[in-house]
């Protein structure tokens, strides 16, 4: 059986079912009835969306295949962090675990280790703290930064 | 004449530089909105996902980044995560330890007072006196603590010689009897006020 997905750049992806219920929000939505018609995504582009798609089909096709999947998905999640993001947000939004999982731990592996002046640098967050207020929680992780 | 020419001049050249090395920043500055992604933007929520997957340290340096993130690093769950991390077998539900902890300051506490001092690698046995050291003074400020922390120093020691083991049922009771007489002290301190 086959779904269709419409992206919020108005693409429309044609995939089957057993591909697209890896989200649980698409089977949610299968699951109530209501899945005839195309399905609107409005909170991923038709980028993202192609990449999710091909994660979840590998994720089908390559199910007994555990050493195959890992290096799949070891590929896959070398993206930069524009894209990274993306994927985050629709993993999130299409409530897909393993992508989700995989990408956080991606993200994670980027903050592994770093000041949090480092840690800004790379995400570039911007500092909102007091100088006192910032002297205060420092104190308060101090041991995160003994060595 | 010729001297207010030769400035006149350096002004223009100087001028030049000037413009040139503000179109450079404007650039850059466009450069580096066009490069910054959107974990600019990262909500509360992903965080917390992103979050679930690192170790302590990298948490504890986490909290120190923004109001934003130090909100999230306080919550129970994510310490709860990196403490059980080192329990094999407690010997209780989740729940029940849980509760207890919770109510006796919580898993941050718990870690950053009595798991970190003992798990965190010991590069030397220096540092791991300072260790036992900087936690006893935490514990020291009454009668009660001062048996304690004597019974606390022949801890690290043992640590240094090999990789920290995974805890198990007594270590976890141990921490957790020095987390409820840290929460007693905390009340005695309170009643002798009044």
């Amino acid at each position: 059986m086959a779904l269709e997905l419409k992206s919020s750049d108005n693409k429309i992806f044609e995939v089957e079912e057993l591909v697209a219920v890896q989200s649980e929000t698409i089977k949610s939505l299968v699951e109530d009835g209501c899945a005839d018609n195309v399905i609107p995504l409005p909170n991923v582009d038709s980028k993202t969306l192609e990449l999710v798609l091909d994660w979840c089909k590998n994720h089908v096709d390559m199910k007994l295949d555990e050493e195959k999947l890992k290096e799949y998905e070891d590929k896959f999640i070398e993206v930069d962090q524009a894209v990274l993001y993306d994927l985050l947000l629709a993993a999130n939004y299409l409530n897909i675990k393993d992508l989700l999982n995989r990408a956080c731990q991606k993200v994670a592996d980027m903050l592994k280790g770093k000041t949090p002046e480092q840690i800004r640098e790379t995400l570039n967050i911007v500092n909102d703290f007091s100088p006192e207020e910032e002297e205060e929680i420092r104190k308060e992780n101090l041991w995160a930064f003994e060595e | 004449m010729k001297k207010r020419g030769l400035a006149e001049n350096h002004d223009d050249e100087e001028e030049q530089q000037d413009r040139k090395m503000k179109r450079i920043r404007v650039e850059e500055e466009e450069n580096e909105e066009e490069n910054e992604s959107g974990f600019v933007n990262l909500d509360e929520n992903l965080l917390y996902e992103v979050l679930k997957h690192v170790d302590a340290r990298t948490l504890g340096s986490a909290a120190c980044v923004s109001k934003l993130w130090h909100r999230t690093v306080q919550d129970e769950r994510l310490w709860e995560l990196i403490c059980t991390k080192h329990w094999a077998n407690i010997g209780c539900p989740n729940q029940q330890l849980r509760s207890v902890v919770l109510a006796l300051g919580g898993f941050r506490r718990l870690h950053s007072l009595y798991l970190w001092p003992l798990l965190k690698p010991q590069s030397s046995s220096s540092s791991s006196a300072a260790a036992s050291s900087s936690s006893s003074s935490s514990l020291s400020s009454s009668s009660t603590a001062s048996s304690s922390s004597s019974a606390w120093s022949p801890f690290p020691p043992m640590v240094s010689s090999k990789p920290p083991a995974r805890w198990g049922k007594d270590e976890m009771q141990l921490s957790l009897s020095l987390l409820s007489i840290r929460y007693y002290e905390k009340m005695n301190f309170n009643s002798r006020g009044r």
